[in-house]
């Protein structure tokens, strides 16, 4: 796998535009891409991923610093050869009205046809194999208007991929999607990264989805970017240092990010089940978990938690008292109307 | 899709028999009803055609049709143009002061000589209203597109053009206070819009003119249709973004200025034809959209320009009246259905 994006010392920011500070809004970024890599971006709101995309997309000058596109530096290539290399879908909500979805995808042949724009035989052919990729070959002559968030956002993937560029590079495209959906997305990216053989690079806030399918990571934090497989990253802390300060960490075993509850209550547990989400559930209402003790200390509560013919049931002990609940639900309920 | 196709052929095919059908309805009615067969004697040089016939045909109505037919054409394409590079449904000539622009320049030149005093050669007369119109319409566009640069919404950039409209109307208004009655006169007549008042030696600079801007605005639809989706994608697929808008623009400026000089400020043609077109045809691609807009726009102008005569009667109402009465409708619709933007 020969390298496809390789980024030096690379300082991304706005010159002198009005409303926005000058000069860099990182320190210099190093990092490479291999081609037929998915790699997926991650770093806080604000953080300058959009920046820093568009940059290597070529619709943003530089500030410092090298791109190389096929090893050979980005501002080289004249615009039209860029199209032919780099594709780009950003945020932007593309609202056209009497748009099809045949005529969007269409656009991104516009670095091959002629001046006059005219679609041969093998663009159109070309259009109709992207839609059938992506899943929406029937919907071809759909106005843009009347598709769902998740078939236009495959319907800009598919103007992606008509450009024919090793390259495709996408600003969010999981924003405004349902999980399913987002899924659906990332697996489409993997495909096409996998099976076309490109370099698909994507920033998103979907950590954990992003964790099951890139094959590389760069995390932005506010000092440097980290890069590696999803799993290194995960093994070698580095996702904390995207956390900074706050209440939040990040489970290395789940690859998710979790709360950091305030356990100020004892709660003693006795159970034979897997009480993963019962143990959820407790430190949601910040409870610590003393699971079956030896002995029961005398102010500490218990819970009993067993199955009976696949029915649950929750016994609440506390200075002889008894309660018995039969879902979770019942019992948070049960324990929140308890003053502390 | 071939479905699709089939059905723009078939309007194409519809549109270019309303196009034809209303030139030669343009020919015939007038003050006086003419037959069809003399019309027909007249324009192929027939023998036995009575002398008014002839007159009536070559000198007043052909040039007449065909300079209603090419101002629709223009002023529909230009239109066309603008909403696509501002990305704003709302824009037109008319609107974004371009039309203000081109007026305010032939006013300078028609109070202008008359305040100034220097009598003027006709053909340099003709020429000078064009290039006044035209720098007008140019120093306009600058104008508004430095404005489009920092103002991003809509609104804002209809506001603005509405301002200026104003302020150029203000302007008009100190030098109509200064001018001579007969000057006066004829540039009251220029702001109604009309057909016929154009002179054949006006018709020679305009016909040529406006044919080079259509032309050159069929070989913008490529651009057109990478700009419409906005300055990134544009750029992403190789357009140069600033080039290829100034191009766009300085083609608008061409057609709607000359216009605009020589027929006086028509409104709301040049916003309601390419939404009549986009509608009818179900499309946004421009290389369907352009030529749509410019046969649509001809149809549209030759159609208000038959109402306007009040088919055999004596009175003329001016062409901005019908312009406005068939355009404000649509554009409303337009207001109200697409209030989520472009």
């Amino acid at each position: 796998m020969n390298t496809s994006i390789e980024i030096k010392q690379l300082a991304i920011g706005y010159g002198n535009t009005a409303g926005r500070a000058k000069g860099a809004i990182l320190p210099p970024i190093t990092a490479t891409v291999k081609s037929g890599e998915l790699l997926a971006l991650v770093g806080r709101n604000g953080i300058g991923k959009s920046t820093f995309l568009r940059t290597l997309a070529g619709q943003q000058a530089s500030i410092d610093g090298m791109i190389l596109i096929q090893d050979k530096p980005l501002f080289a290539y004249t615009r039209t050869e860029l199209s032919r290399l780099v594709s780009f879908v950003s945020t932007d909500i593309v609202r056209i009205p009497h748009l099809k979805v045949f005529d969007l995808v269409a656009m991104g042949r516009f670095p091959y046809t002629s001046w006059i724009g005219k679609l041969k035989v093998n663009d159109k052919m070309l259009v109709y194999d992207a839609l059938e990729m992506v899943g929406l070959r029937q919907l071809s002559w759909r106005n843009i208007d009347t598709l769902s968030d998740g078939e236009r956002q495959r319907t800009l993937i598919a103007r992606a991929l008509v450009q024919h560029t090793p390259i495709m590079i996408l600003d969010e495209p999981t924003a405004y999607l349902d999980i399913i959906h987002k899924y659906e997305i990332m697996n489409l990216l993997r495909q096409i990264a996998h099976r076309e053989n490109k370099t698909v690079l994507f920033s998103t806030h979907d950590l954990n989805i992003a964790l099951n399918v890139v094959d590389k990571m760069w995390i932005m934090t506010d000092t440097e970017i980290l890069e590696g497989g999803p799993e290194d990253l995960v093994v070698s802390a580095a996702f904390e240092k995207m956390l900074g300060r706050n209440n939040l960490s990040f489970d290395r075993l789940s690859g998710e990010f979790e709360l950091n509850h305030r356990l100020i209550k004892d709660i003693a547990v006795k159970s034979r089940l897997d009480i993963r989400w019962l143990r959820h559930a407790l430190e949601r209402l910040n409870y610590k978990i003393i699971q079956n003790p030896s002995s029961v200390p005398k102010d500490t509560p218990v819970l009993s938690y067993e199955s009976n013919k696949g029915v649950l049931r929750f016994q609440y002990t506390f200075k002889k008292e008894e309660q018995q609940f039969s879902t979770i639900y019942e019992l948070c309920n049960y324990l929140r109307s308890i003053p502390d | 899709m071939e479905k699709s196709f089939r059905k723009y052929s078939y309007l194409f095919l519809g549109l270019s028999i309303l196009l034809l059908l209303f030139f030669a309805m343009d020919l015939l009615m007038g003050a006086v009803l003419l037959p069809a067969g003399d019309v027909w004697k007249a324009l192929t040089g027939g023998a036995e055609v009575p002398d008014y016939v002839q007159a009536v045909v070559m000198n007043f109505r052909l040039p007449k049709a065909i300079t209603a037919l090419l101002a629709g054409m223009a002023l529909s394409v230009s239109g066309l143009q603008m909403q696509t590079t501002f990305r704003n449904p709302l824009a037109d000539p008319y609107v974004l002061g371009i039309s203000s622009g081109s007026g305010f320049g032939v006013a300078l030149f028609i109070l202008g000589t008359s305040v100034w005093g220097f009598s003027s050669v006709l053909w340099l007369h003709n020429l000078g209203m064009a290039l006044a119109g035209w720098i007008g319409a140019f120093v306009m566009l600058a104008i508004v597109t430095a404005a489009s640069l920092r103002l991003r919404d809509t609104m804002s950039m209809l506001v603005m053009g509405i301002m200026v409209g104003g302020a150029v109307s203000a302007m008009v208004g100190v030098l109509q206070y200064f001018s001579e009655a007969t000057a006066l006169k004829t540039y009251v007549i220029w702001t109604m819009g009309s057909f016929s008042t154009i002179n054949p030696e006006q018709l020679s600079l305009m016909v040529p003119t406006i044919i080079l801007g259509l032309l050159l605005a069929l070989m913008t639809m490529k651009w057109l249709n990478a700009l419409v989706f906005g300055d990134v994608y544009a750029q992403s697929v190789g357009l140069h973004v600033k080039r290829a808008r100034t191009v766009i623009l300085l083609i608008s400026g061409l057609l709607a200025g000359t216009v605009t000089a020589f027929c006086g400020p028509i409104g709301f043609i040049g916003i309601a034809v390419p939404h009549v077109s986009r509608m009818l045809f179900g499309t946004a691609n421009h290389r369907v959209l352009m030529p749509a807009t410019m046969l649509l726009g001809g149809v549209v102008m030759l159609m208000s320009d038959i109402i306007s005569q009040l088919p055999g009667t004596d009175t003329v109402l001016p062409v901005n009246t019908i312009t406005a009465l068939l355009g404000i409708p649509v554009i409303i619709y337009i207001i109200f259905r697409n209030q989520r933007g472009f």
